[in-house]
């Protein structure tokens, strides 16, 4: 064969830029985040102090109470969901984490499955469950314990209740990840230590988990930070959080810089938790990595005064461990049943929706009555017999699969670049590429549509598809980087030593080995940009509706089935993706 | 050594013998303060596969004893039933006399060394040693001191205020020990606990065990599939094969005598040769190998029949060359010849197509001889052993 005459040769140019340092393979990515997501947030900065403004724009967000009551509002709101992830999500982790066999795989699907769904369709389902005629209110009226239906919804705790339930797998997969990278000897050297089951928990376990348990408590937090979709559906005039202005006033063109200075504020306070978040965790609970490098307690003791440090170990001895050595007393079926009691309440909260949701798109009834007065196939005919939600569906799928084409590409190349390259300040060029991942989606929106309008994408499924990849690459990126970190780097000498040249070492080892991960990674792209709404009410124009503007539009003007039937189609489709994805997930599971 | 024996009766410790409790001040001495531990009809089943069947064994006071087996033999599952982390389905297992049925691993105050060391990542390694101490109710200042001591015992006085990541392997491995160590437990259970380290440092870090073993005067339990770890560190070896103990013994008697072909083949290098029984006098057999050749050799008393077929346990250091004609020497022919330092291997084949392996000390000027040439064998009748 010529390839194998040729061997003793020089190799090719390219051949050598592929093996020795692929830095390059960034280059595309970092143009694309130039234009679509570097730009655009300068230019919102801009915009926010443009012309004679100057800093009246931000002086008119603190002065205005309704402005500054909703950041705090938010902040507030935002705190209360991280807490309630936390307390419900850590059990549901830790049941995961002891589940075994075919029970663990059910129970992590259940986790997996909601938090692929999109926030508007499990909010809808929300409003299907706390609603007046929902099942609660009817099962509360046919025990007698109410005589009217409750006014469930439109109130705080609806608004709290529903973002943490929509965010709560974010902080069980966060802290799953953590307890799977515990050593589980070092739970029975504990044991065999003379530690009870609490002490077991609380001196071993807990503390190697409080990383990933803080990294998902501020993921949530900062997610919850820029949400207006959930409470716009399901809260009152008292609810306003900080995101709804902006969503809400970009109907008005007229608001100059008002606007950019409001997602600027939003964007500001997000990165100023970010930055405290990564002072004691690093960058890296971002992406669900791990600080690399320096022990997280170098000198254990070394900042504490010593006086201080004497009061604690007093206050330890006298209290601490005696309470820690009489809790040991306690039954360990009791702590089992709390924590599964938690857990039971947090699987409630993911599935109990789902299935309300799957059921009322069975309903004859033109009302959201529960229990459904007789059951039909009617909305699944007039969902796929309607010409306008069938060309939504053709929109967002058009949209979805070149948003995951771009993203696939660009994010494998850049995952190709970041891994194999011999690049300084690797984890400096991860945080910029999966920053997307932190800004708010309106932020984002509002920054691409100024951009939009000058180029001339708005409304144009390649522009959509552009603004949704800009999420999609750092999904891609983390998911493929990991990929690409397991494989043997020997293996594929192996095949270079053998004959192969660099691109059949890659076709021949590296992708087999990355292939699952690559699949992964398209699936999640595709439902990211398939469930996106935040973006498409900015970047849609007046031309194009996408699925989920559709769903908007019909949950916010008449409440009927047919988002029912997306959602259930919706579950179809990830239950048919999670079960292909499986293999991949459990050869995962399995190193 | 330092003075370790200074002991305090510690609370959780249900199990510990009560009379050999507060030894203030004395040096301890084997048989102080170990447990006697009596494994009884154990069983355990995983679906179909018995991991381990009806197990009988007696481990005395203060003894060094080594589960020894293959993987799958199912000693980690035994040493696993008496940590209390493997449930049991029928047997029991008793100490100093009580059983310990239902009790809690956390319960039973023994120490334990694993596999991979187990550290706790997330303490220093005084807090890793200090651990037992406080879960059983030491105050902190009797910890430290005792901390103290048994970092001091394992040489790793200077390392108490590092993390585990920032140890070496051999440093893990003896924060390890000084964690199992550190209550002075009745009982030591050791999970296969050098197989991460690598050769050098295995065989300094028995050594050191074998030293605490002596100081101590714990019962030290001793799970390893390494025969030549089992045959260095241990008082008594228990050899497993699929679930069940097929002898239990010294390491000499092992060594010498085994009782089957599966302990001697497992129990340091073998020569098995088959060979007819001629004449039986007492406890020495005359055998026949091959078509001509007569050599003597001892079994354990079985019944033997002369024309009777059995196989014979010869060590290869025990066989040498010897000159033609010698009385009862063996005809071979050499197959290979490996230099192998301080020994000299040579592999040769009998006439009756049986291998033999022979061990010599380098002979610094004589000839080694070449492969295809003949030789001839021969080994004292007590260094034969008939297998039953």
């Amino acid at each position: 064969m010529s390839a194998a005459a040729a061997a003793p040769a020089r190799p090719a140019l390219a051949a050598r830029l592929d093996l020795r340092n692929p830095a390059w393979l960034l280059a595309p990515v970092l143009l694309f985040f130039a234009f679509f997501y570097i730009l655009p947030l300068v230019d919102l900065l801009h915009l926010s102090v443009a012309g004679d403004a100057g800093v009246s724009y931000y002086a008119r967000v603190f002065e205005v109470p309704l402005y500054r009551d909703s950041l705090l509002r938010t902040f507030g709101i935002a705190a209360a969901v991280a807490a309630l992830c936390a307390l419900f999500g850590y059990p549901t982790a830790l049941l995961i984490h002891r589940a075994r066999g075919t029970w663990k795989l059910v129970l992590t699907a259940a986790v997996v499955l909601p938090y692929f769904i999109s926030v508007l369709i499990r909010t809808y389902s929300w409003m299907v469950l706390l609603g007046r005629n929902g099942p609660i209110n009817k099962l509360l009226l046919a025990l007698g314990l109410v005589d009217a239906p409750l006014p469930l919804i439109f109130n705080r705790a609806s608004v709290l209740i529903s973002i943490s339930a929509v965010l709560l797998p974010l902080l069980v997969l966060t802290v799953g990840g953590s307890l799977a990278r515990i050593d589980p000897l070092v739970q029975r050297a504990a044991t065999a230590s003379g530690a009870g089951p609490l002490a077991v928990f609380w001196r071993v376990l807990f503390p190697q988990t409080l990383p990933g348990l803080l990294a998902g408590v501020l993921l949530v937090f900062i997610s919850a930070l820029g949400f207006f979709i959930t409470p716009s559906l399901l809260g009152g005039p008292a609810d306003q959080m900080f995101a709804m202005h902006i969503t809400q006033q970009a109907d008005f063109l007229a608001s100059g810089g008002f606007l950019q200075a409001l997602a600027t504020v939003l964007l500001a306070v997000t990165l100023l938790v970010v930055a405290l978040a990564a002072r004691f965790l690093g960058l890296e609970f971002i992406w669900g990595g791990q600080r690399a490098g320096k022990a997280p307690r170098e000198a254990a003791h070394g900042p504490q005064p010593s006086w201080r440090r004497a009061v604690l170990e007093r206050a330890a001895d006298l209290f601490g461990w005696p309470l820690l050595r009489a809790l040991g007393l306690v039954p360990s079926w009791l702590g089992r049943l709390v924590s599964g009691g938690l857990a039971a309440m947090a699987y409630a909260t993911l599935l109990l929706p789902i299935g309300v949701a799957a059921l009322i798109s069975f309903s004859d009834s033109a009302y959201m009555r529960f229990p459904p007065p007789a059951y039909s196939l009617r909305w699944y005919e007039k969902f796929l017999s309607d010409p306008a939600w069938m060309s939504s569906l053709g929109t967002s799928v058009a949209v979805a699969l070149l948003a995951t084409a771009i993203s696939v590409v660009l994010g494998t190349a850049a995952a190709f670049g970041l891994v194999r390259s011999s690049l300084p300040a690797k984890s400096a060029w991860m945080t910029l590429l999966v920053s997307p991942m932190i800004v708010p989606g309106v932020v984002l929106g509002l920054s691409l549509y100024s951009l939009f309008l000058r180029a001339d994408l708005a409304g144009s499924v390649t522009g959509l598809a552009a603004a949704h990849a800009i999420g999609g690459i750092p999904l891609v990126l983390v998911i493929v980087a990991a990929s690409l970190q397991a494989v043997d780097v020997r293996q594929e000498q192996a095949a270079a030593v053998h004959g192969a040249s660099p691109w059949r070492v890659f076709r021949f080892v590296t992708l087999p080995a990355i292939r699952p991960g690559v699949l992964a990674a398209s699936f999640f792209a595709f439902l990211h940009s398939f469930d996106d709404l935040v973006l498409s009410m900015f970047l849609s124009g007046a031309r194009m509706t996408t699925l989920p503007l559709r769903l908007w539009g019909n949950v916010n003007y008449k409440l009927d089935p047919v988002p029912a039937v997306v959602a259930t189609f919706e579950v179809a489709l990830i239950v048919v993706g999670l079960f292909f994805a499986r293999s991949a997930w459990a050869a995962r599971q399995r190193r | 050594m330092s003075s370790i024996g200074t002991d305090i009766p510690l609370r959780g410790q249900a199990l510990r013998n009560a009379t050999a409790t507060t030894r203030e001040g004395a040096p301890a001495h084997a048989s102080s303060i170990g447990s006697a531990i009596s494994i009884r009809g154990l069983s355990r089943r995983f679906g179909r596969f018995t991991a381990v069947d009806d197990v009988d064994l007696q481990i005395e006071p203060g003894e060094f004893i080594t589960l020894l087996g293959p993987s799958g033999s199912g000693k980690t599952t035994l040493l696993g039933a008496i940590a209390g982390f493997a449930e049991v389905d029928a047997g029991d297992i008793l100490v100093d006399g009580r059983s310990v049925r239902g009790v809690p691993p956390h319960r039973r105050g023994f120490g334990m060394v694993f596999q991979y060391y187990a550290l706790f990542p997330h303490m220093t390694v005084a807090q890793n040693v200090g651990f037992p101490l406080r879960m059983a109710g030491l105050g902190r200042a009797e910890s430290a001191r005792r901390i103290g001591e048994t970092l001091e015992l394992l040489h790793l006085g200077d390392y108490a205020e590092r993390l585990p990541a920032q140890l070496s392997g051999g440093q893990q491995q003896r924060v390890a020990i000084a964690r199992a160590i550190v209550r002075r437990p009745p009982v030591v259970l050791m999970d296969e606990p050098l197989s991460a380290l690598d050769r050098r440092l295995r065989e300094a870090i028995q050594i050191e065990i074998r030293a605490l073993h002596r100081t101590l005067g714990t019962t030290i339990v001793f799970v390893t599939h390494d025969q030549g770890e089992a045959l260095a560190l241990s008082d008594r070896i228990a050899v497993l094969d699929q679930g069940r103990i097929v002898q239990v013994g010294t390491p000499g008697t092992l060594y010498r005598r085994p009782g089957s072909e599966f302990v001697a083949r497992f129990v340091g290098e073998s020569n098995v040769l088959n060979a007819r029984v001629m004449r039986v006098q007492g406890e020495d057999v005359v055998l026949q190998a091959g078509d001509e050749h007569l050599f003597e050799a001892r079994h354990a008393g079985a019944a033997l029949a002369p024309g009777q077929q059995v196989k014979v346990l010869v060590r290869p250091e025990r066989v040498a060359l010897v000159a033609p004609g010698t009385p009862g020497a063996l005809a071979a022919t050499v197959e290979s010849t490996v230099f192998l330092g301080e020994i000299l291997r040579i592999d040769a084949v009998l006439a009756s197509g049986d291998r033999v392996q022979v061990r010599c000390l380098d002979p610094r000027d004589a000839r080694q001889p070449r492969t295809g040439e003949a030789v001839h064998l021969a080994w004292h009748a007590g260094d034969a052993w008939v297998l039953a």
